[in-house]
């Protein structure tokens, strides 16, 4: 077979080309017209078949399998779909010489290696995630300054939801490397909160009407029940504290300003109706010049 | 109030509250409970509006699909069974049946919800969590706020066991309704941790009708006949 001169296919009519490809002269190395010809046919029925089965595989299982995991799934569906190609079409290829090839080959790993570090270093580091599985698509988390509920995972980087609204694209190796807190990936979470009585105040009374509304309360949990005790004698207020577990999935953030805004006024409202008050900051200050009332210890003092 | 309505639909208690007007445009689907009001403009085409009880895990959010009945503790004896009543709660469904399609128009309870959490934080289960006292024969109940669960207790272990909850999957729930609402299943006991429920697709009581579930209605594929494994404890 003889070579063909490349720069002339661009001039070629239609006729021309049927003719060419039929014929047996080499386009590159040993590979026919009919070779590379087969070759565009098979990528290009590839990436079609991978259209169709993305097309099969989000119908029939995107109620059943999380979207960043499916998207990830059709992703090495539709790229096995094209290594199956060209391994089909591409071995006559390497009659073209095999000195070519290894040149190709190094220089392809020499430009990875210098230029995309950093891209290997996020794709290494997404397979990972993909395979840990630290956290899923819907789960709220903090990584270092970053926290939101994450949209998407994918090989190179982490969408995340702001709770302002705000996507940050956080890259993988650096999750890889950040301590990550996840709120979602217990299905119970708890929180405490201290409300402070005032020392003359009955503490017991203040428990109760404190856990009559946790009581009532549908998304406190009753297993494991809240717990509300006396944690500290302040030095103004007695310190009542309230531990409850909810639904992690209930609050899916990091904060818990869905139990506070539900919660914390009806406590506060309750307690006010038993005349039980949050006290002000007190401070007693003594004087020297003023007599000392019966039964003072000490000198003299001037309550303000 | 359950059953099937063709043309208007109009029912008022104490706390329920359901008109479905046809005449005039365009009709509509009202419904007052617990101080929430619910009102749909429905299609014009003729279809039946069907109300009945559905698997009580829905209100006041789908967070979880098992209900936990938690009641006295109930001591078996080894390779003993024994059959007690229970109540649940209920939940009220609408459904709108027309085009050959059953769409879920509406569900409500007069019941407050309470969650709780079945195992641990890690690895367990959160619940809608109902307390219930142990008869011996099924109790009167109010059939919209409260069902009653024949629930047969069997332990087939080589030990005493104390039972005081047991634990069932929304997909495999059978609901019938009549005088009352009613559940029947059956609690195996392999240990004071592991045990299975199981609800017969048979309501206890012959001449009961049964319900649409919503599983059904959204076509959730479900797997039956397997009930639920309780793998945190029975008690």
């Amino acid at each position: 077979m003889s070579p063909v001169n490349l720069s002339a296919l661009g001039g070629m009519d239609a006729q021309s080309m049927i003719s060419l490809i039929q014929s047996d002269q080499n386009l590159v190395g040993t590979t026919s017209p009919a070779e590379l010809v087969a070759f565009t046919v098979a990528i290009i029925i590839a990436y079609i078949a991978g259209i169709f089965a993305a097309y099969y595989l989000k119908r029939h299982f995107s109620h059943r399998v999380k979207k960043d995991h499916l998207d990830f799934w059709i992703r090495v569906v539709r790229i096995l779909f094209v290594i199956a190609a060209i391994a089909i079409t591409v071995p006559p290829f390497f009659d073209a010489g095999l000195t070519l090839v290894l040149w190709i080959l190094i220089g392809s790993l020499a430009v990875f290696a210098l230029a995309g570090q950093k891209v290997i270093a996020n794709a290494v580091a997404g397979v990972a995630l993909m395979y840990e599985r630290p956290f899923a698509s819907g789960d709220f988390i903090m990584i270092g300054d970053a926290s939101g509920t994450v949209v998407s995972i994918t090989l190179f980087a982490t969408m995340v939801r702001t709770v302002r609204g705000v996507i940050v694209h956080i890259p993988n190796d650096q999750i890889y490397t950040t301590a990550i807190c996840n709120y979602h990936s217990n299905v119970a979470r708890r929180y405490e909160y201290d409300m402070n009585i005032r020392y003359r105040d009955d503490r017991e009374q203040a428990a109760s009407i404190i856990k009559g509304i946790l009581e009532g309360f549908t998304f406190v949990l009753k297993n494991p029940a809240p717990e509300v005790f006396v944690s500290d004698l302040a030095t103004s207020s007695v310190t009542i504290r309230i531990r409850v577990w909810f639904p992690s999935v209930w609050a899916n953030t990091q904060d818990d300003i869905s139990l506070q805004t539900s919660i914390l006024p009806k406590v506060k409202t309750a307690l006010e109706s038993a005349d039980i008050q949050v006290p002000f900051p007190q401070r007693e200050v003594w004087f020297g010049n003023v007599s000392a009332p019966a039964g003072a210890e000490g000198s003299v003092h001037k309550k303000v | 109030m359950f059953g099937r309505y063709g043309a208007d639909l109009s029912y008022s208690d104490n706390t329920i509250a359901i008109s479905v007007e046809r005449v005039g445009t365009p009709p509509r689907y009202v419904r007052a409970c617990r101080d929430e009001r619910v009102e749909k403009i429905l299609p014009p085409s003729e279809g039946s509006i069907i109300i009945n009880p559905v698997e009580p895990v829905n209100l006041p959010l789908p967070l979880t699909r098992l209900l936990e009945v938690a009641f006295p503790a109930t001591v078996l004896l080894p390779q003993s069974e024994r059959q007690v009543f229970l109540t649940f709660p209920v939940e009220i469904g609408v459904f709108l049946e027309a085009g050959g399609d059953l769409h879920v128009l509406d569900i409500f309870s007069r019941t407050p919800a309470k969650y709780s959490l079945y195992g641990s934080p890690g690895a367990g289960q959160i619940t809608r969590w109902h307390r219930s006292e142990v008869f011996g024969k099924a109790p009167a109940v109010d059939r919209f706020s409260e069902g009653v669960l024949d629930l047969t207790l069997k332990n087939t272990s080589a030990e005493t066991i104390e039972v005081s909850r047991a634990v069932f999957d929304s997909n495999s729930m059978h609901l019938f309704y009549g005088e009352y609402v009613a559940m029947t299943a059956v609690m195996e006991v392999y240990s004071p941790m592991i045990a299975r429920t199981i609800v017969d697709e048979m309501p206890a009581v012959s001449g009961m009708t049964p319900c649409i579930e919503l599983y059904i209605a959204r076509r959730i594929p479900a797997v039956h006949g397997r009930g639920h494994l309780m793998e945190f404890g029975v008690a």
